[in-house]
């Protein structure tokens, strides 16, 4: 999805790398200057101070104050790479193939009688929230996995929303530019062999 | 096919059909669990006599099918049994999980060491030993756990 924190005039955003075909463990945090220049540091180390006396201390500008300590460098560099490789695929483009793999797989996840799909929603991002009747997403997700498909199964960081929807976990297919609709064909075979495990 | 390890029978069918779940009668030991990482939860409640036998135990839960079995398999094995003998059937059990090793107690049956060990498949799913064993921590802190 693109975005654009000018357009939205937001005061903060957050950003995990990894979401990105970025390194784990990374984040950026976008801040507007004048909320960066009010703010005090929220960690102390090396390369955030200006100067340090012994009864006063003055920061570095930010958005410098705000990085206290080692940089994660090979992180760094490793997620410049990612953001190189999405802006030349083109994220247009990578809407696009998305989108079309995610409609075939919701097509033929919903020809499967055993498989409900979580959600209806008129913007959808490329995932697919399902479960199967009488197979516990943790089942399924290890079963999936047997055949080379990786899907997440839990609660996902939502456990009120799965307390509403009455399920105790659900499992989630994520679609991103390596998937294609032979894969939507190998999940779906896979999931029939949930069923022939589960004896369904 | 290692997955055929993992789901044999056995248990499918206490998964499916869980043995001695809900609140045992006059139940004056539990502990409850739960895997905030994957949602599971497990109570195990026991009614533990003056002479240490096991008169009732039984357990409320939701979980996979892995969590579920083995909560109903430990219910079924147990029953009846005394606590230091459920402890050592505990241990083994772990032991099994982790080390590798067979369960051999004499004084269980060979159905039940067959039914026991049918959770051996989870040793090759190190994601899953977590499902498999939450139960039998929990047994040992409901042993310890009076509670009326």
């Amino acid at each position: 999805m693109g975005l654009d924190v000018q357009d939205l005039d937001c005061d903060f955003y957050a950003i995990s790398c990894h979401k990105m075909y970025g390194p784990n463990g990374l984040g950026i945090l976008y801040a507007k200057k004048k909320w960066l220049d009010v703010l005090p540091p929220y960690q102390g180390g090396g390369g955030m101070i200006s100067e340090v006396k012994k009864d006063d201390i003055s920061y570095a500008d930010s958005p410098t104050k705000y990085e206290a300590g080692t940089m994660q460098t090979a992180e760094v560099v490793a997620f410049a790479k990612s953001i190189k490789f999405i802006e030349e695929l083109g994220i247009k483009n990578i809407e696009k193939h998305e989108k079309q793999v995610l409609e075939y797989g919701l097509e033929q996840l919903r020809k499967n009688n055993s498989v409900n799909i979580i959600g209806n929603p008129k913007n959808r991002a490329s995932i697919m929230s399902f479960t199967i009747k009488g197979i516990h997403p943790h089942d399924i997700a290890t079963i999936l996995d047997d055949d080379g498909v990786a899907i997440r199964a839990g609660h996902h960081c939502c456990q009120i929303l799965h307390d509403k929807l009455g399920i105790p976990a659900s499992a989630r297919a994520s679609i991103g530019v390596y998937n294609d609709k032979e894969d939507i064909d190998v999940l779906c075979e896979s999931i029939n062999k949930c069923k022939k495990v589960f004896q369904i | 096919m290692e997955l055929k390890e993992l789901y044999q029978e056995i248990i499918l069918d206490h998964a499916k059909n869980p043995r001695n779940k809900g609140k045992c009668d006059g139940f004056n030991h539990d502990a409850k669990a739960h895997n905030p990482l994957c949602g599971d939860k497990v109570h195990i409640y026991l009614k533990l006599e003056k002479d240490k036998n096991i008169s009732g135990i039984s357990f409320e839960g939701e979980g996979c099918a892995i969590s579920l079995a083995s909560a109903s398999i430990l219910t079924d094995t147990l029953k009846g049994k005394d606590l230091n003998f459920s402890r050592k059937v505990t241990n083994d059990f772990l032991n099994m999980l982790k080390n590798k090793t067979k369960i051999t107690l004499n004084s269980l049956s060979e159905d039940q060491i067959t039914t026991i060990s049918s959770l051996s498949g989870v040793q090759e799913f190190p994601m899953r030993i977590k499902c498999a064993t939450m139960a039998w921590h929990t047994l040992l802190s409901a042993l310890e756990n009076k509670n009326k």
